[in-house]
């Protein structure tokens, strides 16, 4: 993902802009990452490159916890605790 | 930039075809002719690929992505629930050399992730998938103010998208009729070809 993206990425669910964005690894583009919305507390991985922002009934609970484990340290505890859908709590 | 619709189409003939379509999608890849003629009449008809900010909801393999951006427009934002068909796309996009231009998103065209000042789209025809048209046509004009939406060809379809629009809170501003010759993507298409009545829709909020 380019940071150009942010101008107008806005969450699918509550359609709140702008999103804040947390870079976990970067090259030539963001490469992992997590984009959260300020409004309704979801939160979309950026894997792959590829910002992943599916409505709540086509997310993978399984898949969305594993990610939210690899990258616990770099995620503010508010995710962690209480984001939506999808949380370690 | 592209500077004729005979250039646009060579161009477009580079992006690849699905590697693994699927059904439930509806997925095929537009022939470049159609794709090249769509996107003059778009760009320069209506002058709103230029300088725009464009969604292509459901962009598959990227033609109407990678068009838009080889067409001049400030940026591209391709929006699919395939991320194998993103992929794709993206790699097309490098090699056509509009890979600064071009964002791909993974996600649900009734849901859409982005803002922008034109939607360019080809939803599934609704065949197999009921109710998509609504999704797709819900999700245009929540994400721009100036839609494009290709569908079947006939005058149910139009009175259906007439009213829906108007539910919306939009209308139908233009409508451009094409012929559109598909090849047999899937194994149940039996004929070589099928030419198939489409009309690219221009919708507006009121």
């Amino acid at each position: 993902m380019k940071r150009r993206l942010m101008d107008i990425l806005a969450c699918p669910i509550c359609k709140s802009h702008p999103l804040e964005l947390i870079v976990f690894t970067e090259k030539d583009e963001i490469d992992e990452g997590v984009l959260l919305c300020g409004r309704c507390g979801r939160w979309y991985p950026i894997i792959e490159t590829i910002p992943r922002m599916l409505p709540d009934d086509l997310r993978d609970a399984t898949e969305d916890r594993g990610f939210l484990e690899k990258w616990k340290p770099h995620l503010p505890e508010g995710v962690l605790k209480g984001g939506k859908p999808f949380s370690l709590e | 930039m592209i500077a004729s619709k005979s250039d646009l189409e060579i161009a477009l003939e580079r992006v690849g075809q699905f590697s693994n379509p699927k059904i439930r999608f509806e997925q095929y890849r537009l022939p470049a002719p159609q794709v090249a003629e769509i996107l003059w009449y778009v760009g320069l008809r209506h002058g709103d690929i230029e300088g725009r900010v464009v969604a292509d909801l459901g962009c598959g393999t990227g033609m109407f992505t990678i068009g838009a951006a080889l067409m001049g427009a400030e940026m591209v934002v391709g929006i699919d629930l395939d991320t194998e068909a993103i992929m794709a796309a993206r790699g097309a996009a490098g090699r056509l050399g509009v890979g600064g231009s071009t964002h791909f998103v993974e996600g649900d065209a009734g849901h859409p992730p982005a803002r922008a000042d034109v939607v360019i789209q080809n939803p599934p025809f609704g065949v197999r998938v009921r109710e998509a048209d609504r999704a797709f046509l819900r999700g245009a004009l929540e994400c721009a103010p100036t839609a494009y939406s290709l569908h079947k060809g006939g005058l149910k379809v139009r009175g259906f998208i007439a009213s829906y629009a108007k539910e919306l809170g939009g209308r139908i501003d233009e409508i451009l009729p094409l012929k559109i010759k598909l090849p047999p993507t899937y194994q149940f298409h039996k004929k070589r070809f099928h030419a198939v009545d489409v009309d690219l829709y221009r919708i507006v909020r009121d």
